[in-house]
């Protein structure tokens, strides 16, 4: 099992290595970028991510599951959209920025 | 026989082109200095990953994703971007900070180890051990993807779905209240406004 990848046969590893390059740049993302709504963009890239690895495992294990999970997964982003973005609305509005450095009020 | 030997044959080249198009679509998403570049650069990458389940073999997935995804969460975004009207100003990437920027290294080195293990290894060795389920590739065309999907999830997974209405509802209920703080300060102002006009 141990032999080297075939390129020209698209396996579960090919799924799973575009997952991990998929989230790796996401929370590379949500490290340098300072800005709440790249950042907010950034998640959503990293959930995605996760989203590819389920459905690659599932297909892979001859199950469903995985991919109903991800419907579940979707239905929070979706829920999590819609409070963040109005949390984000409600911040530019007291803050007049979305720098997350500048926003720091619960600094101890 | 002719149609999957051709499908067979074309199954690569459409995974390396999407595949490709999401990482540099979603590389673009994290320098591009305007938010809303960023955006429209994530729906590029959410089209593309569509297409990788759809290659993967799960439809419905890929309907969901462009559906809920590229469609109205997307929109959502951009909505909000455009409200905002951000100036480009202050949106440079930093790497000034010192521990950001060493996890971020860390990450993109994570990202350089597991692909390089991924390709040499592979993940069968993983997988050959686990019980697998009887959902194999023959069931799923004879019955079709949408109709296994929703038996699952209707009869397995009946409790979590009707949770998740509960969850969308707290969602909408959560919006209107931060939303409707907005609403009534402006009616103040405006009330203020009018009553110092009539005082005058």
């Amino acid at each position: 099992m141990a032999a080297g990848l075939n390129v020209m046969e698209i396996t579960q590893t090919h799924y799973i290595v575009l997952s991990v390059l998929l989230f790796c740049i996401g929370a590379v993302g949500v490290l340098v970028r300072r800005n709440a709504i790249v950042i907010f963009l950034c998640v959503e890239i990293m959930l995605n991510a996760v989203n590819i690895a389920l459905v690659a495992f599932s297909r892979g294990l001859d199950q469903n599951r995985g991919e109903v999970f991800v419907f579940f997964v979707i239905a929070v982003a979706a829920a999590e959209s819609a409070i963040g973005l109005s949390l984000l609305i409600l911040l530019y509005r007291q803050k007049r920025t979305l720098d997350v450095d500048e926003i720091n009020s619960l600094k101890g | 026989m002719e149609t999957s030997s051709l499908i067979t044959f074309i199954k690569p080249f459409v995974f390396y082109t999407f595949a490709s198009l999401a990482v540099i679509s979603a590389i673009m998403v994290i320098v591009s200095r305007n938010p809303l570049n960023s955006a429209v650069m994530l729906v590029l990458t959410f089209f593309s990953i569509a297409a990788v389940y759809a290659l993967m073999g799960s439809e419905v997935i890929a309907v969901f994703q462009i559906l809920v995804y590229a469609g109205a969460i997307m929109v959502l975004v951009i909505f909000v971007i455009m409200f905002l009207n951000l100036r480009p100003s202050n949106l440079k990437i930093q790497f000034n900070h010192i521990i950001r920027s060493g996890i971020a290294i860390v990450f993109m080195l994570i990202m350089f180890i597991a692909t390089m293990s991924l390709l040499t290894e592979g993940v069968p060795f993983y997988m050959a051990n686990a019980a697998k389920g009887d959902i194999t590739q023959a069931v799923l065309e004879s019955q079709g993807a949408f109709q296994l999907f929703s038996r699952a999830l209707f009869t397995e997974y009946l409790l979590p779905f009707e949770l998740t209405s509960l969850l969308l509802t707290v969602a909408i209920i959560g919006v209107v209240v931060l939303i409707r703080g907005i609403t009534n300060t402006v009616a103040t102002k405006k009330e203020n406004f009018k009553t110092k006009g009539d005082g005058k």
